[in-house]
């Protein structure tokens, strides 16, 4: 019944957020300055053209009227046609960078939990020495350093200077791919990582404290044993809904992140498309992230559901 | 790590004495929290430990189990001091502890029936279908039924949790269960059935039981002898009739007035 | 050696390995381009972009081709072009060919023009104004009709706005798909779209190609959108060149790879000067002190570390037109007898837009503000994002704007109509003068003496009304590791790839 009306829930979520971002993005597009027609054409065309063009998107309709098609559209699944890829669908321009956006997260969220999860057990576990204050210094200086500054040391460090990595890029298939994205998921990583070190230590030492603990150390079981069957399993729960609600950040993480390594993910399609106002693919990305982060939510509902065992106890 | 056989998690053979001599314990360089206690339980006794909140019963029990050690004096179980006992050894597992809190005493991960069988599995060095087979058979005594053992802490009522405690508690052999406030947070529909479970339990395993509780009725029923904690001091100590019927000291009367 | 020690050299053997491994190079005849700006379709009237100018210029075939000086141009698919009064004929190559094989004849020519001309979103519509009609008199002769005297068309002829494409596609195909990406059209030029993405274009060598064969066999356009990253790129090899980076940057490159400059034939940088009635600057006089206030040296180390040349008339320095008359230096002193008499005698204060994207925009925007001060004229300084300038500049919302115009070729047509005429109000300044127009109109019609006649009298009036102006030349500065030999940049601001 819980997973039930949690998908329902954000089946409802993922409504009304189409909705705002359809509305939002159609309004804000027009309220700051610039015109799509304009961007295609450069600066030189003559304004008929540009007016004529302007008709040929349809942009000369009231904004009540393109807001209601496109929302037409969307009701049929459609995210319209782009206006600088002529005739394309929107669909098709931004599903390849979906895909790429979505590994790059992905690698970032596997690279952060190998990072995360042991580091910030081992911090429990040394808690209160030198190790961890250093440990907890470094995750607080990690996470005030802003993406794209890792990304650009790391680039700087890694690729130009010691040659272990291409300097950006992508391979377009898996797995080549690989020699291109753990440099990108590792600046990502620098936030994510520490987070959940944070999260993992601080989780780990709750559940080091609780009495089925003690009860099994007062049974002399072994101290790896009692590590890895009784304090692991309760410290990773909340990590599950850290990632989750860090679903957004990593997202707009990506964005620059992917701008600085030249990846061909979601980021450098919208600031393509910001910079020729391409309303329809602006409109497509924002919904597809919105959509994304929302359904990335209901993932982590249904997996909490699934493992942490304090949740179901309404049935 | 164990060598195995059905000894192991049976009566330590060194015999099951429990014994504290002049303990004092502070946490870090703070105030003492227990002062100079010392406490014998005998093999099979039942002693009880009673104070307010605050008086250092429970550090005591932390103290008796080995959780602790303490910062002068000496616990030691069945002539040995906790701290040359390994993890390793079968003495390790004879002072065993059911807790306050039926919840947090149960790893939220486990099943009932896991969490017995665990103990099986890892002190004993049964195999995985022999620690089940031991664990349901002990479940369905204290009271856990077959249908109820697959479930895990959320899915079990508070009395429910505690069985499975005790149950985890008797798993390793013990000589002495020590029950801090085993039945403080539960519903007063259930609290006489721990007790009875408990009561039952020692005279069938012949098992001592050092019981911490504020309630003097509770220790009365379960314990024949008691020591009265104020302020990490023993401050009465003697047959738990004699305590509740004629106490001498203010404390001890105090207590007894606030429960009548 | 620790353990640690040995994972560390395993580490970086593999990467050098990895590396190495990546490194393509122009031996192979691949080149890999990294660029901010690609097409979004293969319409060769909505790419007017510099870099989308440049791929573009890769595949079209035209009927002259531009050499890379600006100056001139050659015989392209056209084996002669007789020029007339309001008439030019153009005999093509025999046995041209597409890059399909299929013939290029007159009547795709015809068909090419007829397209442009009347398509109604074609952003190069007026290149085209002057042609009355286009008309084949035979499969090797192509007429072009025209309103007036056209001089310039040669070099129209050789934009790949002019791109000559098959008569059938055109009829078979609708203009929706004519110049969808995703399956190019046959094209005549050097280069053939082989795969058309939004971060990868890939041409390949037209063997069906008139003209002579380039080396190259592959042209790999990446898209990197961030100028940091294109040029960490080129420096780790991953990319042959990165397309405009910051000249401050020059300085960080490291061999192999080394700067390749161009100053565009025909434009400049320019403070583009509010002429309407509603700025202050509509008073000559303080338009002429701003003029000679302005540190063009200065702008020019500062913006583009040394690697433009101050302008100095209306024209690029190499020019065939340029008529020098600025000073590279400032004139305190002569700017401020200028403003004797003016609003901005004692002090006033100006708005100067610039869009918050552009390095070099940012950069001149500062040392004006210097410049300004010691006349005691404060800026404000406003950046906006180019989209929001543009609307601001329509609507005359500013006092400066730090900006420019370029062409790719030295004709006068286009370039003049942006600067000083009526094109989208002369790029915003507002300034209008029908006496300028009539110049304009003369330069664009004549040729020879007669020509040079106008364009010096058009020089003159510029000086006297001085509607906008000159700091800089157009420079472009990339970094790349194969000789130039094989791939550069000319003043034209197209790539040269041979």
């Amino acid at each position: 019944m819980l997973v039930v009306r949690t998908t329902f829930a954000r089946a409802l979520q993922i409504v009304i957020v189409g909705l705002f971002v359809t509305v939002g993005t159609n309004l804000l597009v027009r309220l700051v300055p610039g015109d799509p027609a304009r961007a295609i054409l450069g600066e030189k065309a003559s304004p008929e053209v540009v007016r004529a063009l302007r008709h040929e998107l349809g942009l000369d309709q009231p904004v009540i009227q393109q807001i209601a098609r496109s929302l037409g559209r969307l009701v049929q699944g459609d995210l319209g046609t782009s206006f600088g890829y002529r005739g394309q669908e929107v669909a098709s321009l931004i599903g390849p960078g979906l895909g790429v956006t979505a590994g790059l997260a992905a690698v970032a969220i596997a690279l952060s939990l190998v990072v995360g999860v042991p580091g910030g057990l081992w911090l429990a576990l040394v808690r209160r020495t030198e190790a961890d204050l250093i440990g907890r210094l470094g995750t607080t200086v990690l996470l005030a350093l802003p993406s794209f500054m890792a990304a650009l040391i790391l680039l700087y460090f890694v690729s130009l200077k010691l040659g272990l990595a291409p300097a950006g890029g992508w391979a377009g298939s898996w797995p080549e791919n690989a020699r291109y994205v753990w440099l990108p998921a590792l600046a990502l990583t620098t936030y994510l990582g520490p987070l959940i070190a944070r999260t993992v230590r601080q989780a780990a030492l709750d559940a080091i404290g609780q009495p089925f603990v003690e009860a099994a150390r007062a049974r002399g079981v072994p101290r790896r044993r009692i590590v890895a069957c009784h304090v692991l399993p309760n410290a990773l729960l909340p990590v599950i809904t850290l990632v989750g609600f860090n679903a957004g950040i990593l997202v707009s993480g990506a964005v620059i992140v992917e701008t600085v390594f030249a990846v061909p993910g979601l980021g450098s399609r919208l600031l393509q498309a910001m910079s020729t106002r391409d309303l329809p693919v602006m409109q497509g990305i924002a919904l597809v992230t919105a959509v994304s982060i929302v359904l990335f939510n209901l993932l982590t509902d249904l997996l909490n559901i699934a493992v942490d065992p304090r949740i179901r106890r309404t049935h | 790590m164990n060598q195995g056989g059905s000894h192991v998690c049976g009566p330590s053979p060194q015999g099951g004495t429990l014994f504290a001599s002049n303990v004092t314990f502070a946490y870090g360089s703070g105030p003492a929290v227990v002062k100079n206690v010392s406490l014998m339980v005998p093999e099979g006794a039942a002693i009880g430990i009673v104070g307010e909140s605050g008086s250092g019963k429970t550090t005591l029990a932390s103290l008796l189990v080995g959780l602790l050690t303490p910062t002068t004096g000496n616990v030691a179980v069945g002539g040995q001091p906790w701290s040359k006992v390994g993890r390793g050894s079968p003495l390790r597992r004879a002072v065993q502890m059911v807790f306050q809190n039926p919840y947090a005493a149960l790893n939220p991960h486990l099943s009932a029936l896991r969490t017995v069988a665990e103990v099986y599995q890892c002190c004993g060095g049964f195999t995985k279908t022999e620690a089940s087979e031991r664990a349901q058979a002990l479940l369905e005594r204290v009271g856990i039924s077959d249908q109820t053992q697959g479930k895990r802490p959320s899915g079990l009522s508070g009395g429910q949790c505690q069985r499975v405690g005790i149950a985890r508690a008797l798993a390793a052999g013990p000589a002495v269960i020590v029950a801090d406030e085993p039945t403080s947070a539960l519903d007063v529909s259930v609290q006489a059935q721990i007790l009875n479970l408990l009561s039952d339990l020692r005279q069938e395993q012949g098992v001592g039981l050092v019981l911490v509780s504020h309630d003097l009725n509770v220790v009365s029923y379960l314990t024949e002898r008691a020591i009265v904690m104020e302020r990490g001091e023993v401050v009465e100590e003697g047959a738990t009739t004699e305590l509740l019927q004629k106490p001498t000291h203010p404390y001890t009367q105090r207590l007894i007035a606030s429960i009548l | 050696m620790s353990m640690k020690h040995k994972a560390g050299v395993l580490l970086m053997t593999v990467g050098a390995l990895l590396t190495a491994a990546a490194h393509g190079n122009a031996s192979d005849g691949t080149l890999r381009i990294g660029i901010d700006q690609f097409p979004t379709n293969l319409d060769p009237g909505q790419n007017p972009w510099q870099q989308q100018q440049a791929i573009m210029h890769l595949i079209a075939g035209t009927l002259t081709n531009q050499e890379p000086d600006g100056k001139q141009v050659t015989m392209g698919l056209a084996a002669s072009i007789e020029p007339g009064d309001k008439r030019f004929v153009v005999k093509l190559k025999p046995d041209l060919k597409f890059s399909d094989g299929s013939a290029l004849t007159a009547t795709d020519v015809v068909a090419s023009f007829n397209y442009y001309m009347n398509d109604k979103t074609n952003g190069y519509s007026y290149t085209f104004t002057p042609i009355e009609r286009v008309i084949a008199t035979d499969d090797l002769t192509v007429e072009f009709e025209l309103k007036r005297p056209y001089p310039s068309l040669p070099f129209i002829l050789a934009l790949p706005s002019s791109e000559i494409i098959p008569s059938e596609s055109i009829e078979a195909r609708g203009s929706k798909d004519l110049y969808n990406g995703d399956h190019p059209l046959p094209a005549a030029g050097p280069f053939q779209v082989q795969s058309f993405g939004q971060d990868q274009i890939t041409l390949q060598r037209n063997s069906h190609y008139a003209g002579t064969q380039p080396s190259t066999k592959t042209v790999i356009f990446k898209k990197i959108i961030d100028p940091a990253a294109r040029l960490a790129q080129v420096q780790g090899g991953e990319i042959d060149w990165a397309d405009g980076i910051s000249p401050k940057q020059v300085g960080q490159l490291s061999a192999p790879v080394e700067v390749r400059s161009a100053l565009a034939i025909n434009g400049l940088s320019f403070l583009s000067l509010n002429n309407r009635d509603s700025s202050l600057l509509s008073d000559v006089r303080i338009r002429k002190a701003i003029a000679v206030a302005i540190n063009r040296k200065q702008i020019n180390e500062v913006v583009h570390a040394g690697q433009s040349q101050p302008a100095l008339s209306l024209w690029a320095t190499a020019s065939r037109y340029s008529r020098p008359f600025l000073s590279a230096d400032p004139d305190v002193t002569r700017a401020k007898e200028l403003l004797a008499g003016t609003k901005c005698e004692n002090a006033c204060k100006l708005k100067l837009i610039t869009s918050s994207a552009s390095e070099a925009g940012g950069d001149t925007v500062i040392v004006v503000q210097q410049n300004l001060k010691a006349i005691g004229i404060e800026v404000d300084i406003v950046k906006a994002e180019g989209a929001t300038i543009n609307e601001w500049l329509t609507q005359g919302n500013f006092d400066l704007w730090a900006g420019g115009s370029f062409d790719v070729a030295d004709f006068p047509d286009g370039y003049l109509a942006w600067t000083v005429g009526q094109a989208n109000e002369a790029l915003y300044s507002g300034y209008s003068s029908s006496e300028m127009n009539r110049l304009i109109e003369q330069v664009n019609m004549t040729t020879g003496s007669e020509r040079d006649a106008a364009v010096a009298a058009l020089n003159a009036l510029f000086e006297k009304d001085l509607p906008l102006v000159p700091t800089t030349n157009i420079v472009s500065v990339s970094a790349s590791r194969v000789p130039s030999e094989i791939l550069n940049i000319s003043p034209t601001m197209y790539l040269e790839v041979r």
